[in-house]
């Protein structure tokens, strides 16, 4: 049951962000939500499982609103991972917690991103790059994260997604 | 949770399995890059199951974006607005049908003295379509439209918004198509200057989705204010409005002429797109 609402909330991100968001956009630029959602299921996940979540999340993504597949997929996977793998050792009940992680794993995904498409020759600005994401798009995706991080928070806390091993 | 065969949560196997599917990833990177004759089966069913979720959505956030429009302005206005608009549009149409017909009469007449040559006619099948979805990230500026092979869309379809030109056909699934705008990064566009069709350029997209370009011949009198049309060479059709030259610069190191151009469609705003077949290119 428990993967079937993960799954489900995934969904919904990735279709907020690319019909309902768009309606909002600041500049141009769109929150991602999936990132914020794949950060607060790792916080109380285990490493593998995080990992997964982040590479489900990222290739359906990529397939339903990408161009290249497997980028978002790659970022996605290594933040759940890295995330999960420090979860013992940080404080994930702090709201301060999500939102340092959400900027470190933008940048992160934006960097990666930023790679790519620069490795497969295309045109890349790096001054466009940084107005972007460091100002727009972090701003968007802070205050985005409060709520994301608060409702996975409740979701966990329902009975139907208690860990039954 | 997940599978029991391998044991994803034994803390010695995960960074093993990372690296690989990190490797396979990388691999399906390289595979997708470039633009496909065909997509996957997985991308298809994928499509299928967002596109009408997706479609309700858009619908519904441009109703509500339309009225809060009409709230704040009278409805009066706006209505007159239209008209006008509406007046505008098919006289700017006019305006450029007219002007290229004159210049391809005298052509064609010219061609038809010195060769024996038929004049080869597009067909088009216009299929509109609404915008259903876009691509959430910063690097591309991509759209996914709600037509697909079923009613006709291929690859490398022209697409019109209200305006002028759009973009492009990227990948078609069964009811969705994926376009690619004109101000996206990867896509030029060969253009002519509609005062005076011996004026000719390619212009391109960028990440930062503007428009820019240069014409070939640098000593080429352009103003500020004149209109781009297709110019016929390349994927897309002549005569579509790409947009108004802005800015001309001269850079005296590149003998070259560029120009930055202010597209005649409002990408942020999209939501209905007329999708022509491609041009059949048989020398």
């Amino acid at each position: 049951m428990q993967k079937y609402v993960i799954a489900f909330t995934v969904l919904l991100s990735i279709i907020a962000e690319s019909a309902l968001f768009p309606f909002l956009s600041i500049n141009g630029v769109v929150p991602n939500l999936t990132l914020i959602l794949v950060i607060s299921y790792a916080l109380y996940e285990e490493e593998g499982n995080a990992g997964l979540i982040g590479l489900l999340a990222g290739l359906t993504k990529d397939i339903v609103v990408g161009r290249i597949i497997g980028v978002s997929a790659i970022s996605f996977m290594l933040t759940g991972y890295f995330v999960a793998h420090y979860n013992r050792k940080i404080f994930a009940e702090h709201v301060t917690t999500p939102l340092i992680l959400v900027m470190l794993a933008t940048l992160f995904h934006e960097s990666i991103y930023l790679l790519f498409v620069f490795l497969l020759g295309y045109q890349v600005d790096l001054l466009y790059a940084i107005h972007q994401v460091w100002m727009i798009q972090f701003l968007y995706q802070l205050i985005m994260t409060i709520p994301v991080y608060a409702f996975v928070r409740k979701l966990l806390q329902w009975h139907v997604m208690k860990k039954q091993y | 949770m997940v599978n029991e065969l391998i044991n994803l949560n034994d803390k010695n196997h995960v960074p093993i399995i990372l690296t690989i599917v990190v490797i396979v990833l990388i691999m399906i990177i390289g595979f997708t890059s470039h633009q496909r004759e065909q997509i996957f089966i997985l991308e298809r069913g994928l499509g299928n199951v967002f596109l009408p979720i997706q479609r309700m959505i858009s619908k519904g956030m441009s109703q509500v974006e339309e009225s809060l429009v009409t709230l704040i302005r009278s409805s009066d206005i706006k209505d007159e607005n239209n008209q006008l608009r509406a007046i505008n549009e098919s006289l700017q149409h006019q305006l450029i049908e007219l002007q290229l017909t004159q210049e391809e009469l005298s052509e064609l007449q010219q061609l038809q003295r010195t060769l024996n040559s038929i004049d080869r006619r597009d067909d088009f099948f216009p299929v509109t379509a609404n915008v259903i979805a876009k691509n959430p990230g910063n690097w591309f500026e991509m759209f996914t439209i709600d037509a697909g092979s079923q009613q006709g869309v291929e690859k490398d379809s022209v697409v019109i918004g209200s305006g002028g030109l759009v973009g492009r056909v990227y990948e078609t699934g069964h009811f969705w198509s994926k376009v690619i705008a004109i101000i996206d990064n990867s896509s030029s566009v060969s253009f002519q200057v509609l005062r005076d069709g011996s004026l000719q350029g390619i212009i391109s997209g960028s990440v930062t989705n503007e428009l820019s370009g240069y014409l070939f011949d640098p000593d080429a009198e352009v103003v500020v204010g004149d209109q781009l049309i297709t110019s016929g060479i390349g994927l897309y059709p002549k005569g579509i409005l790409i947009g108004e030259v802005t800015t001309i610069d001269r850079t005296p190191d590149l003998l070259l002429k560029s120009v930055n151009v202010e597209p005649a469609v409002n990408f942020n705003r999209l939501d209905k797109v007329l999708v022509i077949s491609p041009r059949t290119i048989d020398e």
